[in-house]
C-alpha cells in the first residue's frame, strides 16, 4: 500500500532528470540505497535531515520536495484542525497523522472541502432567510397554505358522511387553496432559481443599480468620451431599470460623467502605467481630490494585469450609498456592514484621508494571506458649511487587492456581523452563525 | 364548556379548525387582525385560545405577552401556531407565556388532542 507523502515522486523525477543512480544520491545524502528506493516509492516519511541531504545531492532546494499534493494535504487538514478550536488538535504532528493514516488524512481533507462549500451555502441561505423580507414571506404563504390544504383534506379524508355543504365548502377551499399554493410556490422556485436575479435585483433601487454597473464592470466607455452632458445617453443606459433605480442612476452617471471630464481616461490611464494603483501618489501628480481618484480608479477598464479593485461609499447614518465588491470584499446585501471597515473610521476626521492594510475574515479556516487588502479611506462634507441646515458627509473608500503583506497586524475586519468568524471583536453586534449557529 | 378562540389569519385554517371543534363539541370563535386580539379575547371570554405568530398589525407574540399581563387571562391555555419552525421562535413562544407551540402544518387530530389535554378535557 502507499504510504507517506509524495515528495518521494518528486525526488524520483529530480534524479532521473539529473541522470543519476540511486545509489549514488543514497551515498551523497547519508543514507542506504534501499531506504531510498522506499522513499522514491512513497513508502517512507521524508522529511528533516534526510529531505535536506537529498535535497542538496539534488541540488533544489528542500521547499520544491515537499511542495504539491502533500503541502496542499497538511494545508487542507490544518485547515479542518483551525477551523474547530474546541478541539484540541496537536498541529505539530500533523505530518506524522498525514503520513501515518494517509487515507484518514484525505478523508478528513475532503470532509473539510465539503463542510467549507456547504458553510458557503449556509451563509448564503441564513442571509437570505435572516434578512430577506420577499423569502420570508414567500415560505410563510407556502406554508400557511400548505396547512389550510392538510387541515381542509384531512377532514374531506375522514370516512363517514359529512353534511354537503361543508363538504362543498371545504371542497372549494381546498381548490382556491391549490391555486395559491402554485403562485407561491412558482414565486418561491422563480426566486431561487432561474429568475433569482431579477427577483434579487427588486429588492431596492440601490441593488438594481448595482447590478446594472456590475454587469458592465462599472466602466463607461460612451460616457468616457462624452463632450457635452446629455440625459439621453443616461437614459439609454437606464432602459431596463425601475424609475427609482433611474433617478439614482442619473446621478450616479452625471457624476461620472464629471469625474471623466475632470481627469480623462488617457491621463488616467498614463499615470496608472507610470505609477501603479496608487491612488496617493497619483493624488501627488495630479492635485485632484482623493474621492474623485477613488472613484476613477474604481471606473478603470477591466484589465487582467491590475490587482481587483473596489469601492465603498457611505453617508453619516453608515448606510452604504455605492457598492462596488473588491473579489471576497463584498458589501452584505441587506444589513449593515462590519463597524471596523476604514470607511467609517474616516468618518471621525473629516478631510483626513487614511490607509489601512485589512484582513477580511471569511470562513474558519480561510488562509489569511488570502483576504488581504488596501483601503484608503477618506470622508468630505458634500453640502457648504453653514450655521443652518444638516451637514452632509460623504466617506469613500478604495479597496485594492494586497499584493504583499505591507503591515504585521493588518485590521481584522469582516462583511457583517452574522457572516463574520473574528473571535472576541468589541465591535460585534449580533452573534455569528459560524460560531454560535442559527 | 369548552371554548376555543382561534386567532389566525387563514380564513380556510379558521373554518377547518372550527369545523373539527364544533365538532368535538366546543364553542368557536375565530378572529383575524392582530390589531385588535386582546380586546376580543376579553369579549369573547374563551377558556384556550389558539394564536397563530404571523397576524396583520401584530404579532402573536405582542398579543401573548399583553394577554400574559392581564390577571383574568395569565393562567389560559394558550397554543401558540406558527409557520416558522425556528427553535428561536418557539424558545420566545415559550418565554413569553405560550403553553404550547406547534408548527405549521398541524395535524387536525394533534392540534385537537393538545387542547383538549390543555383545559383538562378527557378523551
Amino acid at each position: 500500500m502507499e504510504r507517506s507523502g509524495f515528495a518521494g515522486s518528486r525526488i524520483r523525477e529530480r534524479r532521473v532528470a539529473l541522470g543519476l543512480r540511486q545509489a549514488e544520491v543514497a551515498l551523497r545524502a547519508g543514507i542506504s540505497g534501499s531506504y531510498l528506493n522506499l522513499i522514491e516509492h512513497n513508502r517512507r516519511r521524508i522529511g528533516g535531515k534526510v529531505l535536506l541531504n537529498i535535497a542538496a545531492a539534488l541540488d533544489v532546494e528542500p521547499g520544491t520536495l515537499a511542495q504539491g499534493a502533500e503541502k496542499r494535504l497538511l494545508t487542507s487538514l490544518r485547515d479542518a484542525a483551525i477551523a474547530r478550536p474546541d478541539v484540541e488538535v496537536d498541529l505539530s504532528k500533523t505530518e506524522d497523522f498525514a503520513d501515518r493514516f494517509t487515507d484518514w488524512a484525505h478523508l478528513i481533507s475532503a470532509q473539510q472541502s465539503q463542510i467549507t462549500s456547504l458553510q458557503q451555502t449556509v451563509s448564503s441561505l441564513s442571509d437570505r432567510l435572516a434578512h430577506d423580507p420577499f423569502l420570508s414571506e414567500a415560505l410563510h404563504e407556502v406554508l400557511s397554505t400548505v396547512s389550510a390544504i392538510r387541515s381542509t383534506a384531512s377532514i374531506l379524508a375522514e370516512p363517514g358522511e359529512m353534511d354537503q355543504n361543508w363538504q362543498r365548502r371545504f371542497q372549494t377551499n381546498v381548490f382556491q387553496d391549490s391555486i395559491r399554493l402554485a403562485t407561491a410556490s412558482q414565486s418561491l422556485a422563480d426566486y431561487l432559481d432561474g429568475d433569482s436575479d431579477r427577483v434579487l435585483d427588486t429588492l431596492s433601487p440601490l441593488d438594481e443599480l448595482d447590478s446594472l454597473l456590475a454587469k458592465h464592470s462599472y466602466h463607461f466607455a460612451g460616457l468616457e468620451t462624452l463632450p457635452d452632458w446629455s440625459d439621453s445617453v443616461a437614459d439609454a443606459l437606464l432602459a431596463e431599470v425601475s424609475a427609482a433605480a433611474k433617478i439614482l442612476g442619473m446621478a450616479y452617471f452625471r457624476q461620472y460623467w464629471n469625474d471623466a471630464q475632470s481627469f480623462r481616461l488617457p491621463k488616467l490611464l498614463a499615470l496608472v502605467a507610470e505609477l501603479g494603483l496608487d491612488p496617493v501618489r497619483i493624488a501627488r501628480e495630479t492635485e485632484l481630490s482623493l474621492p474623485l481618484i477613488f472613484r476613477r480608479l474604481a471606473s478603470l477598464p477591466p484589465d487582467p494585469s491590475h490587482p481587483a479593485v473596489g469601492l465603498m461609499v457611505c453617508d453619516s447614518s453608515g448606510g452604504l450609498l455605492f457598492k462596488q465588491p473588491c473579489d471576497d470584499f463584498q458589501a452584505p446585501r441587506v444589513g449593515s456592514a462590519c463597524a471596523r471597515w476604514p470607511l467609517y473610521g474616516a468618518l471621525t476626521q473629516i478631510g483626513v484621508a487614511a490607509r489601512h492594510q485589512v484582513l477580511h475574515s471569511g470562513r474558519p479556516g480561510t488562509l489569511a494571506a488570502q483576504n488581504l487588502f488596501d483601503t484608503f479611506s477618506v470622508a468630505e462634507r458634500v453640502t457648504s458649511v453653514s450655521f443652518e441646515g444638516v451637514p452632509v458627509l460623504r466617506s469613500t473608500m478604495l479597496i485594492l487587492r494586497s499584493e504583499k503583506p505591507t503591515s504585521d497586524q493588518p485590521l481584522p475586519i469582516g462583511s457583517t456581523c452574522r457572516l463574520c468568524n473574528i473571535q472576541a471583536c468589541t465591535a460585534r453586534r449580533e452573534p455569528s452563525i459560524f460560531s454560535d449557529g442559527f | 364548556m369548552r371554548h376555543v378562540l382561534l386567532i389566525e389569519d387563514e380564513p380556510n385554517i379558521i373554518e377547518a379548525l372550527s369545523f373539527i371543534f364544533l365538532r368535538d363539541g366546543w364553542k368557536v370563535d375565530a378572529h383575524s387582525d392582530g390589531a385588535n386580539a386582546v380586546a376580543t379575547t376579553v369579549q369573547t371570554a374563551p377558556n384556550a385560545i389558539i394564536l397563530d405568530v404571523m397576524l396583520p398589525n401584530r404579532s402573536g407574540f405582542e398579543i401573548l405577552e399583553e394577554l400574559r399581563s392581564l390577571p383574568d387571562y395569565k393562567d389560559i391555555p394558550i397554543l401558540m401556531l406558527t409557520a416558522k419552525g425556528q427553535t428561536k421562535d418557539r424558545d420566545t413562544a415559550i418565554a413569553r407565556g405560550a403553553t404550547q407551540y406547534m408548527t405549521k402544518p398541524f395535524s387536525n387530530a394533534e392540534v385537537l388532542k393538545t387542547m383538549n389535554a390543555l383545559v383538562g378535557h378527557a378523551p
